[in-house]
């Protein structure tokens, strides 16, 4: 088993939907996958085709003395979610911290391949991840403010930085690009997911990228980005 | 198309295929092209330019040090 997170140098980058994608493009190529929602916003599920109005989720599990596996939907054969729940007028103050979900990481081990999280933007002081994995993708946009977050970000921590929503024809994103080949050689591989309006449209139609556009630009940069997670396989 | 214009998402590691293929991953290579495209890139965007000096000398955003070229 490998588990892998997506973690932004700030919020609003399209992570969900990147992760909701990889855990199609890994199942797609023979891979159990388990898709855990840590943010209260809830969405994950949205883009496999869960109610709008459905509750269950591990955070809400938990807080009625529940196990949190209780929240296990599986979406596609070799293809589960675990959703984070909500409960209408009362915000869950999930009580999992990163050494709960160290351990539920070595009870899940033997049924998936890969534990893919979607987790929470934490202000860029805070120590630490809400939950240590594997793989740790730090995303961007070739943008500034990206670029002048990553500088206070402590690289040496990340497997990928993985650059979302490039739009080739913008001289300011394509120098990006460079500048950061250059600044992060040798210390920081870098993977691109062109910008794609089939993102925003897959999840209007509840459904993963690989699901709804399948010839898309994004979803062959997500198969890419899913081969190169395959060579951090773990038995 | 010019040398150094092509998409740098499309930029293929063809250094790091010729040291493996030589066995030799401890090649001295300099990519002048993308060295002059990145100082370039520095003076057309003041901030970017701002920032990359800046963190030079905070340690942040450090470049990876640069190589000595390789002359025939």
């Amino acid at each position: 088993m490998t588990s892998l997170a997506l973690h932004g140098v700030r919020g609003g980058l399209g992570r969900s939907a990147l992760l909701a994608a990889l855990g199609y493009a890994l199942q797609g190529v023979g891979e159990r996958v388990l898709l855990i929602d840590l943010c209260p916003d809830n969405l994950l599920g949205l883009h496999f085709n869960l109610p709008l109005e459905a509750r269950e989720g591990w955070a809400l599990a938990e807080r009625e003395g529940r196990p949190y596996t209780d929240a296990v939907y599986e979406v596609l054969d070799g293809l589960c979610l675990m959703p984070f729940g909500n409960a209408p007028g009362d915000a869950l103050h999930p009580a999992a911290d990163a050494a709960t979900w160290a351990a539920r990481q070595v009870e899940l081990a033997e049924h998936f391949d890969w534990l893919l999280f979607d987790v929470p933007q934490l202000p860029a002081a805070t120590a630490g991840h809400c939950v240590e994995t594997d793989v740790q993708v730090l995303v961007a946009e070739a943008e500034m403010a990206s670029h002048l977050l990553l500088g206070r970000r402590p690289i040496e921590r990340y497997d990928l930085l993985l650059i979302n929503r490039y739009d080739p024809a913008s001289r300011l994103q394509s120098d990006l690009l460079m500048v950061w080949r250059d600044l992060f050689r040798d210390r920081l591989p870098l993977q691109v997911v062109h910008r794609d309006e089939a993102f925003l449209e897959a999840l209007a139609c509840k459904a993963p990228l690989g699901h709804y556009a399948p010839q898309s630009l994004a979803c062959r940069d997500v198969q890419s980005l899913a081969v190169r997670c395959l060579t951090r396989r773990q038995s | 198309m010019k040398p150094g214009n092509a998409d740098p998402a499309d930029r293929s590691d063809d250094i790091a295929q010729l040291r493996q293929h030589l066995d030799m991953p401890d090649l001295n290579y300099q990519d002048i092209s993308m060295l002059v495209g990145v100082q370039q890139a520095l003076q057309r965007w003041p901030l970017l330019g701002e920032s990359c000096r800046s963190s030079a000398q905070d340690g942040l955003l450090m470049p990876a040090p640069k190589r000595e070229a390789v002359l025939p």
